[in-house]
């Protein structure tokens, strides 16, 4: 949108007032107008690139607009802080807003856990969104995750609920195209 | 940038006119409100040109190739290409209209070639998902043209249930030069042999190439390059980067040479021995010469 200032700058009669003429006040007052006017609109046109601009200074959100052909560099994701299981069965929402790497530590000290994860959020249809889950076991005995919510097919010849006997994290990858609808996953770690 | 509306702000007289003082010159007044326009006008135009190349909130923005460097990525998404369904054998997929490419198929044979990479010494990485068009199974032959380096195993036949989807991540640092692809899973990839009918196959056992065996003598005295392996029929047919047909030189049921490709010396290319039955595993090697006889 190209800047309308001069609509008003450019009427101001900078030969005013005029040699050897009966100059009137209104002359004066409509160069006044013009110069306020003018003011008026920078005011806003600045004010609408302070409100709607992208800062370096701050956080930016650029609600879903589309970020075109650009390079990334030094850039990274969210990862929420680590949510420690406690308890022999618990459900978990992932919310990816929040963040795309989301990591949990089994803490619970009996034996045999079972952790269901629904992660919600998603972005909106023929949007692509991807979000990793690690899960960290405390120790060898038994663990068993499930990813829930939509239709989700884990990639593999395995499905869920998984069953782990192992203290390496395991980590999956889930994505979707359509708001969550279908939820592909597929392990990043081997057991 | 730093902003020069002050060049001419700055010399306005702020005291003009001085009381008890009689106007000097009209030109006093003039040189004023010449100033005050001057200001307007390089104020218009820098504020124009932030307009222009401002990234907002409230628009898509082409960084035209910019970095974005030390950023936190919250809540993001990423474009999806639906290609829909394929009805050539190849087809080109722009990596700049999306992160996503979704491609329906069917039976047949699908070369895929990725094009418009970002510049050399960018990382950029494509996922494309194959979506079996049908309810019923699919056989399709897959491949990937280029210099491709195939990261874990991979089938040249892809058979697919009816509605499922297969995925490959797909990746480059040199604009193209070098292209990795990782298919995410194995699931729908079979290498088993399909009985027929699917992809142009005919039914029969498929072809298997063992192994390559480059630089045979060629019968105009000069190389073929030439792939060893079982089920080669009587009439076998080379395939480079699925689509390419170079000149057998001999054949067997076990052995297939043929001359390599002008222009195509010095990379590598994704090999298939096809038959009536359909088309073999993929191998990949590098080519030799630059022209038939060389």
């Amino acid at each position: 949108m190209p800047s309308t200032v001069t609509n008003y700058s450019s009427k101001i009669n900078i030969n005013y007032p005029e040699v050897g003429k009966d100059n009137d006040s209104q002359g004066f007052r409509d160069n006044f107008y013009n110069i306020q006017a003018a003011l008026l609109v920078a005011s806003n046109e600045i004010t609408e690139l302070q409100e709607n601009g992208v800062k370096l200074t701050q956080e930016n959100d650029f609600n879903f607009n589309t970020i075109k052909n650009a390079v990334l560099q030094n850039t990274s994701e969210l990862a929420p802080t680590t949510v420690s299981i406690t308890t022999a069965s618990s459900y978990h929402i992932v919310d990816y807003s929040a963040g795309t790497y989301h990591r949990y530590n089994i803490t619970y000290s009996g034996t045999g856990t079972y952790a269901s994860f629904e992660i919600t959020n998603w972005p909106a249809t023929d949007l692509y969104g991807s979000v990793k889950i690690q899960v960290n076991p405390a120790n060898t005995s038994t663990c068993t995750f499930n990813i829930a919510g939509g239709a989700v097919t884990l990639l593999g010849s395995n499905s869920f609920p998984r069953q782990y006997n192992q203290i390496k994290p395991v980590i999956y990858e889930a994505w979707t195209t359509d708001n969550g609808a279908n939820v592909y996953v597929v392990e990043l770690t081997s057991v | 940038m730093t902003s020069t509306i002050t060049e001419y702000a700055n010399n306005i007289d702020i005291n003009f006119p001085v009381p008890g003082k009689a106007l000097s010159t009209i030109k006093e007044f003039h040189s004023n409100f010449n100033k005050i326009q001057k200001s307007f006008t390089r104020a218009s135009s820098e504020i124009n040109q932030l307009e222009i190349t401002s990234v907002k909130f409230t628009e898509n923005a082409d960084f035209g190739g910019q970095i974005i460097k030390k950023a936190n990525f919250e809540n993001q998404s990423w474009a999806v290409n639906d290609i829909g369904l394929l009805t050539d054998v190849i087809t080109n997929i722009d990596c700049r209209l999306g992160y996503y490419h979704k491609i329906k198929i069917e039976n047949g044979t699908y070369s895929f070639n990725i094009v418009n990479w970002p510049d050399n010494n960018r990382h950029s990485k494509i996922r494309i998902e194959l979506i079996n068009n049908l309810s019923t199974t699919t056989t399709s032959y897959i491949n990937f043209s280029g210099n491709i380096q195939y990261i874990g195993s991979i089938a040249g036949t892809l058979t697919l249930p009816g509605d499922k989807s297969a995925f490959y991540d797909v990746w480059t640092v040199d604009n193209g030069e070098s292209i990795f692809v990782k298919p995410l899973s194995t699931t729908y990839i079979s290498t088993s042999t399909p009985s027929g009918g699917g992809g142009g196959g005919g039914g029969g056992t498929l072809p298997s190439i063992t192994y390559i065996n480059p630089q045979q003598a060629g019968s105009s005295g000069g190389y073929s390059m030439g792939v060893v392996g079982t089920n080669f029929g009587a009439t076998p047919q080379i395939i480079v980067n699925g689509n390419q047909t170079p000149t057998i030189t001999s054949s067997s049921t076990t052995e297939v040479y043929f001359y390599s490709i002008a222009g195509m010396a010095g990379l590598s290319h994704s090999v298939v021995v096809r038959t009536a039955a359909g088309d073999s595993n993929v191998v990949y090697y590098w080519l030799y010469e630059d022209a038939p006889g060389d």
